[in-house]
């Protein structure tokens, strides 16, 4: 009984600590650094602190990061933005995915508190309140794209979607994909697994007598490997488009040779960056990653780091022209932003909803050797700003 | 206080139940066959290589739960983390050999004695030398493999299967033999907790992702042969696992009815007190116990990561509470109500499905269910005794 | 009357404290954590009066909490929330008419709809009808298996629970996979957690010391010889199931409200491990006993997150080593004090020399990167947990309180094993001269 009291008077004491500001601006971080989603989690807080280090302080305060790992559940998301609305935040970044961003949005814009999505595309997420905005683009966009590619380009008249129903992202997108797929006069299939499903057998099953041209995956790679292994097992030798859910490395190491020649619609790499402008200010900034982290390989940067970098830029310039820590100025700051030179491209918020405008979608395509050898190589890239 | 008869008995006794279930079940499968027009010979025949893999595959970890409970009636909820810590160590044993040799001399020298310590009680080797003679070309031969070679995913198998073996005699050792003689209930406690403790230890030492698990190895390679105007798709592991569980069945079987050592189990399963009394090393015997059933759930685990192609710590919960569910089905503490329950769970889950696609998702549900009914309606399983409480 | 003056007294202090607490700025943490505290304690007293006082073993706690949350969410959901878009999976008859407001209507209490907390006091008490309706089908296996078994009947049960909202034809009434989000917030305030929590404490306190309590320890303690004094086994084992699912309801429509969302992950097995940790701790059987192993065990889960941030690996190697020393000085002295022998056992030793070994070796290689790296231990609290619940199984299995509860004697009131005086003076066997015929001389006897 006696040390319960301690604590509770120990902890007392250091929130008390905790509040005292003394010339430095919180930011939190809500990140899924482990669980499914790790991969990805870990990735954006990189590309997050190699914009800190370039840019550490303004309004001539430091900028204090301040991580929270949601631990890829939405529970953990909840008690982050519960812990960051305790610390008095200015604005939090993450979470990367949407199941796990709707949650903390609720609470963050009851709370006030301005929150960037780093690599949520789910409409929804931006749709809960004016605090809440997006570094990426929205799966209608992304769907749309896709089945734009794989009926007109690719000539499927047949496809069979697999989608993850437990999950929000990997729903909505299947959804927008089958719905455009449909308008432009496609067939298709829908097959449904949960999160941690290894055993395809009966969605391959379901299939089979519809003989697919092209299948569409729409989930992520801890379900994705098994689901390539056995399709190809099966002998399925259909081509595989998925999405950026699975520009994640687990995909090639978790299923080797089964993933060779998947192409995937993904955040866009400094190469695809239409502007030139823009895609000299992304290699340099890949440039200055990877000296900050010298023992990053090449498979850690992608298109992900750049949305984490740039979601630190955007709330670190809206704070500077904002001139203070007021959380509402800050905002009114951010949504005004046109044209501010991100590293992932040109960022505009004004007169959108929080989803920025015009972000470029690429599409990759992955050759893999063996688990250990494998790349991805672009294709193209292309504007949302070009779908209709 | 129920009182229970014979438990790891060999011969099947209740063959009634046993014949109105695979009647009803055949008769089910048949009508819907002939209800499903693209449901050919080819997808009968997938599937059932699919079910005896995933069958096998319950049975041997369902086997692990039987035999401990039959010994000292506890219900080992770790049993799945053994299962995982199984797939585990063959991961490693894969990719990381060949070790630097002072790292292959270490871990030989640690595995070794930690297993010969855990074991010199085992196999009453009373004599130093004979456990010198024996012990140290084993010894040998596992610093040659872990230092000179990149190991197969056979030799992984058996060096995992080891250490594995080596891990349950310890749970045992630390968790459970401290509480003999303690209430049931706080035994299951113990093993819920250390259930959770070694799935959330694997997590920390191992990482809380899912890791690929594709040896190059003739196991992986598609294969296919024609029935009629279709193929039937598979890979070597659904071939290999049936043969390999059928290997170890008959293994355990012999050791079972066989040996002095077998003897001695299904004597302190029948009652351990007068197996004591009859001169029995109880303490042995259960360790003994966990080792076997250990070593089964390690191959388990091996070949279900190869048939899956990817490990991850918790992939142990959901095969373990259904192989659990198998186990209490065909009838806990009979070693073969284990494999025809694991046997049947598997084919329930993979046909089911698959005769009625509308039904997918209630895939983890039949377990449940199954359990549920069978505990109510006969709770000594398919092929046990029936259980009489005498006051 | 001493103790219901200290009672109420007690009662004050801690409504004041707590309103205290609500105006103090930058109490917000612990704010979530008392109230979580409330939140679990409510379900850990259900817990307890299966486990601890009627003494089954029930493992399907989590199943429900699960339909207390969801039918709590669904009914609370507003209107803003109940789109097409936002419940993609539910039928459009759940989502019209799973809605209390309209119930309310219906019923002609339209103005009770102005008031949420009004609403959430009918959407509570609603979910824990429902729980316990659930709780009395699950009660009912109980009354012909035991131990082993009947643990394992319950545990089936909370899975299928688990797992039955993402099946198709529930979702449409449970939103399938994708849960329930927007619910209101106000039940998972500080305030409303309290006032359940109080009730709930009252509730099972005149539960324990009632007639049926005494039956419920009977059942326990000898379910035969129980049934012959005339306990009706099925109406005491089934009320009791009933009861404690009703509460387990409750507890988990309030968790619905303060996660304001709910969906098919946040309720799972882990859930009842968590409640079984807590009453262990605190001593099954014991209602304070659930509330002090619920306050440790969130304890160490919410203020256990230092635990597991990145530090070098050599800090969390001292640490390892450093407490099996630890340990190991501990249990010396403990086998000491209890006369314990052999005070020190060769497993001992062997520990011991692990932990001293692991600390030389530590320091040996102090330099090399495997010892400087950066190391993050994921679960660490986790783990914990589990060791904590290892150690009380087999070191102290009646936990903190063992069945006894709290009571103001206990603090207050005189010592009963020393006499008093008055006590001593008219022990008849030491004054009195016919029965003492010491009595009287000085030492009062002694010679």
């Amino acid at each position: 009984m006696k040390k319960f009291l301690l604590a509770v008077i120990l902890s007392l004491g250091t929130v008390a600590l905790a509040d005292s500001h003394g010339g430095t601006i919180k930011i939190g971080i809500n990140l899924e650094l482990s669980g499914r989603f790790a991969a990805i989690g870990q990735q954006t807080l990189m590309g997050i602190q190699a914009a800190h280090a370039q840019r550490p302080e303004v309004a001539g305060m430091k900028v204090e990061l301040v991580v929270c790992d949601n631990e890829t559940s939405r529970e953990g998301s909840v008690a982050c933005a519960r812990r960051f609305v305790d610390e008095g935040v200015i604005g939090v970044l993450g979470a990367i995915s949407t199941s796990m961003s709707i949650p903390a949005a609720e609470i963050l814009q009851d709370a006030g508190i301005i929150m960037i999505s780093t690599s949520s595309t789910n409409p929804q997420t931006t749709q809960i309140g004016d605090y809440i905005f997006r570094m990426a683009y929205t799966d209608d966009f992304q769907g749309k794209l896709a089945a734009a590619y794989v009926v007109n380009d690719l000539g499927a008249k047949k496809i069979a979607v697999f989608r993850q129903v437990d999950d929000d992202y990997s729903f909505g997108l299947a959804g927008f994909f089958d719905e455009t797929a449909k308008k432009l006069g496609a067939q298709t299939v829908v097959q449904d697994f949960t999160a941690g499903t290894v055993d395809f057998t009966a969605q391959l099953n379901n299939i089979r007598a519809f003989k697919p041209d092209v299948i569409y995956y729409s989930g992520f790679c801890a379900e994705g490997a098994p689901f390539m292994k056995q399709l190809r097992e099966q002998g399925f030798q259909q081509a595989v488009i998925g999405a950026d859910a699975i520009d994640d490395k687990q995909c090639p190491e978790g299923a080797g040779k089964a993933f060779d020649g998947v192409v995937f619609t993904g955040f866009a790499t400094p190469d695809l960056i239409p502007d030139p402008e823009a895609k000299k200010r992304a290699e340099a900034f890949k440039e200055f990653f990877f000296q900050t982290f010298k023992d990053a390989k090449p498979g850690d940067f992608n298109g992900f780091v750049l949305a984490g970098a740039d979601a630190y830029n955007v709330l670190v310039e809206a704070i500077a022209r904002a001139g203070s820590t007021d959380r509402k100025k800050v905002r009114d700051a951010l949504a005004s932003l046109e044209n501010f030179p991100g590293v992932s491209g040109d960022v505009t918020y004004k007169g959108t909803d929080g989803t920025p405008k015009d972000r470029t979608i690429g599409f990759f395509k992955y050759e893999v050797m063996s688990p250990d050898n494998w790349k991805k190589t672009a294709l193209f890239g292309k504007s949302t700003a070009e779908v209709e | 206080m129920e009182a229970r008869v014979s438990t790891m008995r060999v011969p099947i006794t209740t063959r009634g139940t046993l014949f109105v279930v695979l009647a009803v079940f055949f008769l089910l499968v048949g009508w819907r066959i002939q209800a499903l027009p693209d449901y050919t010979l080819a997808r009968v025949v997938q599937d059932f290589l699919n079910a005896l893999t995933l069958g096998s595959l319950y049975a041997l970890i369902a086997l692990g739960y039987t035999m401990v409970y039959g010994i000292i009636r506890l219900i080992n909820f770790a049993h799945g983390e053994i299962f995982m810590l199984g797939a585990y160590f063959a991961f490693f044993a894969m990719v990381l050999t060949p070790l630097p040799l002072a790292l292959a001399l270490l871990t030989t020298l640690l595995l070794g004695g930690t297993a010969l310590l855990v074991t010199r009680s085992l196999f009453n080797l009373e004599s130093p030398k004979k456990t010198a003679g024996l012990a140290f070309p084993l010894l040998v031969g596992i610093f040659v493999l872990l230092g000179f070679r990149q190991l197969g995913w056979i030799e992984a198998l058996f060096l995992s299967m080891i250490a594995t073996a080596v891990s349950g005699v310890l749970l045992e050792l630390v968790a459970y033999r401290p509480l003999r003689g303690a209430p049931r209930e706080s035994m299951l406690i113990t093993a819920i907790a250390a259930s959770f403790f070694l799935q959330n230890m694997g997590q920390l030492v191992f990482g809380p992702y899912v890791k690929g698990f594709n040896p190059e190895t003739v196991l992986n390679r598609p294969l296919s042969f024609r029935i009629g105007p279709e193929e039937v798709y598979f890979t070597g592991v659904l071939l290999v696992v049936p043969l390999i569980t059928g290997l170890l069945l008959l293994l355990l079987n012999f050791f079972v009815t066989r040996t002095r050592l077998g003897k001695a189990m299904r004597a302190t399963a029948q009652d351990a007190e007068v197996a004591q009394m009859m001169g029995v090393n109880v303490h042995q015997v259960i360790a003994l116990t966990f080792f076997i059933g250990s070593t089964l759930a390690a191959a388990a685990g091996v070949m279900y990561a190869i048939r899956f192609g990817q490990i991850h710590p918790l992939m142990g919960l959901l095969p373990g509470i259904k192989a659990f569910a198998a186990a209490v089905i065909g009838g806990i503490g009979s070693l073969p109500g284990a494999v025809l329950g694991g046997l049947l769970l598997g084919f329930i889950e993979i046909y089911v499905v698959s005769l009625f696609p509308t039904l997918s998702a209630y895939k983890d549900v039949f377990a449940f269910v199954l359990l549920i009914l069978i505990l109510l309606f006969r709770p000594s399983g398919l092929i046990g005794e029936d259980l009489t409480e005498k006051v | 009357m001493r103790d219901r003056i200290l009672t109420l007294a007690t009662l004050i202090l801690a409504t004041l404290a707590i309103y205290g607490l609500t105006q103090m700025e930058g109490s917000g943490s612990l704010v979530s954590a008392l109230t979580l505290v409330f939140i679990w304690s409510i379900a850990a007293i259900s817990l307890n009066l299966i486990n601890g006082q009627l003494g089954i073993l029930s493992l399907g706690h989590h199943g429900f909490m699960m339909i207390g949350g969801y039918l709590t969410a669904l009914l609370m959901l507003p209107e803003k929330e109940r789109s097409p878009f936002r419940t993609r999976l539910l039928s459009d008859w759940a989502r019209e008419n799973l809605d209390l407001n309209r119930w309310l209507e219906a019923l002609g209490l339209g103005f009770l709809a102005q008031s949420t907390d009004a609403k959430f006091v009918i959407a509570l008490i609603l979910a824990g009808l429902a729980a316990a309706l659930v709780g009395l089908i699950v009660g009912i296996p109980s009354l012909r298996l035991k131990g082993d078994y009947l643990a394992i009947v319950t545990f089936g049960f909370g899975e299928i629970i688990r797992l039955l909202p993402n099946a198709p034809e529930v979702a449409r009434f449970t939103n399938g996979p994708l849960g329930i989000k927007g619910v209101p917030g106000d039940a998972g305030t500080l305030w409303w957690t309290f006032a359940v929590f109080l009730i709930t404490l009252w509730f099972f306190s005149r539960l324990k010391f009632s007639s049926y309590g005494r039956a419920f320890e009977g059942i326990r303690e000898d379910e035969i010889a129980a049934e012959a004094m005339g306990v009706n086994l099925a109406y005491h084992k089934v009320l009791a199931f009933s009861i404690s699912a009703f509460f387990a309801g409750v507890a988990g429509g309030l968790y619905a409200s303060y996660l304001q969302s709910v969906d098919t992950q946040t309720f799972n097995f882990f859930v009842t491990f968590f409640l079984l940790v807590a009453i262990s701790l605190g001593g099954l059987g014991s209602i304070t006993g659930a509330v002090l192993g619920t306050a440790i065990v969130l304890l160490v889960r919410i203020y256990g997150g230092f635990l597991e941030e990145p530090r070098p690996a050599y800090v969390a190697l001292f640490a390892i080593s450093g407490l099996m020393i630890l340990a190991f000085a501990f249990s010396v002295y403990i086998r000491r004090a209890r006369h314990l022998r052999p005070v020190i056992e060769p497993k001992h030793l062997i520990f011991l020399g692990t932990g001293v070994g692991l600390m030389l070796l530590t320091l040996a290689f102090f330099s090399t990167p495997f010892v400087q790296q950066e190391v993050q231990f994921f679960g660490m609290r986790k783990i914990l947990l589990a060791v904590l619940l290892i150690l009380i199984m087999i070191y102290r299995r009646e936990g903190i309180m063992g069945r006894s509860e709290f009571s103001w004697k206990l603090l207050f009131g005189p010592r009963e094993d020393i006499p008093t005086e008055e006590q001593r003076k008219q022990d008849a066997w030491l004054t009195n001269p016919e029965l003492n015929p010491d009595a009287g001389k000085g030492n009062n006897g002694a010679s």
